[in-house]
C-alpha cells in the first residue's frame, strides 16, 4: 500500500510484460499485450470471461510459452520453459482448488515439495516452528492446529495457508486466480486482509478477480482485459466501478483519466 | 454462528487425533477371540503359525498394495507375481544357481513386472487398472510356459530357511515382513519420499505444481509393489519346496487388497498406513483360518471375505465424506443437511 499515484521509481518494475501474444489455433487469446507491474503493490487484472486473464498468468508461470513478446523480470528478459522456472525466480500461483492435497496437514502442505531435512529424515520440529511463524506473521490466527488436515479448513483458511505455501518458498510475485470465488463474505474479507499483510511485507501480488469490489479494497493498480487485448492500466485510483465495467465490456472508457490503451493504437 | 463452526473443528480435530488403526485392531481382537472360543483347534500354536505364515503372504502382497493404493492407483498383477517370481527361482536353483542369488534374481524379476507397471501407467498415461490387469495376465502365463505347466521341485536345502527357518523361534517369513514393514512405515512418515507418496493420492495436481515428480512417485511404488511380490512367491516357493506354475492366482490378490482396506487404506488414495494395512493382513489370515477350522466349507471364505471388503469400503466412503468428499448416490441426500453446511457456513 506504498503508492501514491502513478508513482514510477528508477528501479524497474517488478515484472514487465512487452508485446505478448499468444493463440490457440484461431483463437487469440492474447494480443500484443504490454503490462508493468511494479514491486511491493498490488496489481488487480480485471476482465469479462474469456477476455484471456486465465492465459495470461498461465504465460507468467511457465505453463505456457508465448508466441511473441518477451517477459522481463527486474528489468531481464526471461525464458520461462516450465513452472520450476517461473519458481525459480520467485513466481508463485495459487490455482483455486489446486492448490492443496486434502489428505495432508497443513505443515504437510506448506513444505509440499521443500522439506528441510535433518539427517536424511523429515526435519518436523524446524517445519512446525517456520509454519507457525509464517502464519502468524500473515497474521491468520483463526486456525486451531497446525497439525490438522486441510480438508478441515474452511475455504479463507485454505487460501491463507496456500498464500503462507508460497510465503514459505521465498515468493517475489504471488499470482493468485480468482482468490476469494468461492467464499462467503467474512472469508473474503479475510483474504483480502491477508493480500494487504502479503504486500505490506513487500510481496508483489497480481490479483486476478471479477469480483470489482474485491478489486477496489486491495488493489494498488487495475488492468483491464478485453478480448485479449489490455485496454487500461492506471493506478486504481484513476478508475471507478463504472469505469472498470466499460472497459470489461466495450473495451473502452470515456470518463478515464489514467493510461488507455485503446486497441487501434496499439500495432 | 461462530462458535458452532468451532465446536464442529474441535469435534474433527478429536476424531483424527484418534489413530484409524485402533477400530480394526479391536475388531480384531473380538474376531480372533470369537474364534479361540467357538474352536479349540484354533488356539493352538501350531494352527497360529500356519496363521501367521499364511498372513505373512498375504502382508507382504498387502505392503506393496498399501503403497500403490497410497498414490491413487492399484496393483492387480501381485498375485500372478507371486507364481512367477516362485517358479523363477526354482527354475534358477535347479539349473545351479546358488539359492540366495536365485533369490534376489526372482525378486528383481518381479521388480522388473513392477517397474513395466509403473512406466507403462505414467508415460503411457493408462489407467492403472487396465495396465496392472494385462501384466497380471502376462505373469501368470510366464511360468507356465517356463514349466509346460509341470511343479518344479527344489534340490537346494538352504532355500527352505526363508519358509520354514526360525529366527530366535520366530518364522523367518514374519521376521522378513516384520523387518520390511518397518522400513516402508518410516520411508511414509519420516521421508520426503513419504510424503509425496501421499500428496500424489491426495491431489496429483497440487502435488505437481509443489514440484513433486509423479514420475518418480508413481515408478517406485509399483517397483516395490512387484519386489515384495516377488520375496512372497520366494515364501510361498520355500513352504513346500516347490515352485508351482499356479501358485497365487487364488485368493492371494484378493485377500491382499481385502488386507489393506479392511485395515484402513483408501481404494480412493491419500489415506492409510502401513500398521492397520499389517493388522488388516492378520485380520484376513485370521478369518480364513478361523473358518477354515471351524470347520466352514471353504467356499465361504471369499463371499464373508468380500462382505468385509464392501463394509470396509462402505466405512470409508463414509469417512472420507466427513473430511468434506463429496458422497455419492442415496447417501447424500440423506446425510446433506445435517452437519456437512456448518463446516462450509461463512465464520472463519
Ligand atoms: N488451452 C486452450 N486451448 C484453446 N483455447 C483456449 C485455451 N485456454 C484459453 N483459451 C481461449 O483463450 C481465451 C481466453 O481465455 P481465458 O481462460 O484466459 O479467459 P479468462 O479471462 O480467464 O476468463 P474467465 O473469467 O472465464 O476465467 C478464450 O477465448 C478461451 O477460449
Ligand atoms: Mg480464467
Amino acid at each position: 500500500m506504498n503508492v501514491e499515484g502513478d508513482s514510477v521509481s528508477n528501479e524497474p518494475p517488478l515484472v514487465q510484460l512487452r508485446g505478448l501474444t499468444k493463440s490457440f489455433g484461431a483463437v487469440r487469446a492474447l494480443t500484443q499485450v504490454d503490462l508493468e507491474v511494479p514491486a511491493s503493490q498490488v496489481t488487480a487484472l480485471a476482465g469479462d470471461n474469456g477476455a484471456g486473464k486465465s492465459v495470461l498468468i498461465k504465460t507468467l508461470s511457465g505453463l505456457w510459452a508465448p508466441d511473441s513478446g518477451e517477459i522481463l523480470w527486474q528489468g531481464h528478459p526471461v525464458h520461462l520453459h516450465s513452472p520450476k522456472d517461473a519458481e525459480h525466480l520467485g513466481i508463485t500461483t495459487i490455482y483455486q482448488d489446486l492448490a492443496l492435497c486434502d489428505n495432508l496437514d497443513i505443515v504437510q502442505n506448506m513444505f509440499l515439495g521443500h522439506e528441510p531435512l535433518r539427517l536424511g529424515a523429515l526435519d518436523e520440529p524446524t517445519m512446525e516452528i517456520a509454519a507457525r511463524k509464517t502464519l502468524a506473521d500473515l497474521k491468520v490466527t483463526t486456525v486451531r492446529s497446525i497439525r490438522q488436515p486441510v480438508a478441515s479448513l474452511s475455504g479463507g483458511q485454505r487460501q491463507s495457508v496456500a498464500v503462507a505455501k508460497a510465503v514459505m518458498s521465498k515468493a517475489r510475485l504471488v499470482i493468485m486466480d480468482e482468490p476469494t470465488a468461492a467464499l462467503g463474505v467474512a472469508q473474503t474479507g479475510m483474504v483480502l486482509d491477508l493480500i494487504k499483510t502479503l504486500s505490506d511485507q513487500g510481496v508483489t501480488v497480481l490479483l486476478v478477480s471479477h469480483n470489482l469490489n474485491d478489486v477496489f479494497e486491495v488493489a494498488d493498480r487495475i488492468a483491464v482485459l478485453h478480448l485479449g487485448r489490455m485496454v487500461a492500466v492506471g493506478p486504481a485510483s484513476s478508475f471507478d466501478t463504472q469505469v472498470v465495467v466499460d472497459f470489461m465490456t466495450t473495451g473502452r472508457s470515456t470518463r478515464f483519466s489514467g493510461d488507455e490503451r485503446a486497441a487501434d493504437l496499439q500495432n | 454462528m461462530a462458535s458452532s463452526v468451532i465446536m464442529n473443528e474441535t469435534r474433527r480435530a478429536k476424531k483424527f487425533h484418534l489413530p484409524d488403526e485402533i477400530g480394526i485392531f479391536v475388531v480384531l481382537l473380538l474376531v480372533a477371540a470369537v474364534f479361540c472360543i467357538l474352536s479349540s483347534s484354533f488356539r493352538t500354536y501350531n494352527n497360529m503359525l500356519s496363521l501367521l505364515l499364511n498372513g505373512a503372504v498375504i502382508a507382504f502382497l498387502a505392503l506393496g498394495q498399501t503403497l500403490v493404493l497410497l498414490t491413487g492407483g492399484i496393483d492387480l498383477s501381485t498375485g500372478s507375481n507371486i507364481a512367477m517370481t516362485g517358479v523363477l527361482c526354482a527354475y534358477l536353483m535347479n539349473a545351479g544357481v546358488p539359492w540366495i542369488f536365485a533369490s534376489l534374481l526372482a525378486v528383481g524379476a518381479g521388480g522388473l513386472i513392477g517397474l513395466f507397471n509403473g512406466l507403462v501407467i505414467q508415460y503411457g498415461g493408462l489407467p492403472p487398472f487396465i495396465v496392472t490387469f494385462a501384466t497380471m495376465g502376462v505373469a501368470s502365463s510366464i511360468p507356465l510356459i517356463m514349466t509346460g505347466s509341470s511343479s518344479i521341485m527344489v534340490a537346494d536345502q538352504g532355500f527352505s530357511w526363508i519358509g520354514q527357518g526360525t529366527v530366535f523361534s520366530v518364522p523367518v517369513p514374519v521376521v522378513l515382513l516384520i523387518v520390511f514393514a518397518v522400513i516402508v512405515a518410516l520411508i511414509l512418515s519420516w521421508t520426503r519420499f513419504g510424503v509425496q507418496v501421499y500428496a500424489v493420492g491426495g491431489n496429483r495436481t497440487a502435488a505437481r505444481l509443489a514440484g513433486v515428480s509423479l514420475a518418480k512417485v508413481t515408478v517406485s511404488v509399483y517397483v516395490m509393489s512387484g519386489l515384495f511380490a516377488g520375496v512372497a512367491g520366494l515364501i510361498d516357493t520355500s513352504r513346500l519346496m516347490v515352485g508351482f506354475p499356479t501358485a497365487g492366482t487364488g485368493n492371494e490378490l484378493f485377500f491382499s487388497i481385502a488386507a489393506a482396506v479392511v485395515g484402513g487404506v483408501s481404494l480412493f488414495g491419500g489415506t492409510g498406513s502401513v500398521l492397520g494395512a499389517m493388522i488388516g493382513a492378520v485380520m484376513i489370515a485370521t478369518v480364513s483360518n478361523g473358518l477354515n477350522v471351524v470347520n466352514v466349507n471353504s467356499y465361504w471364505q471369499s463371499l464373508v471375505i468380500g462382505l468385509i471388503i464392501l463394509g470396509a469400503v462402505g466405512l470409508d466412503t463414509f469417512r472420507r465424506h466427513r473430511m468434506g468428499a463429496p458422497l455419492p448416490g442415496i447417501l447424500r441426500r440423506r446425510v446433506r443437511s445435517g452437519d456437512r453446511q456448518s463446516a462450509h457456513a461463512d465464520v472463519v
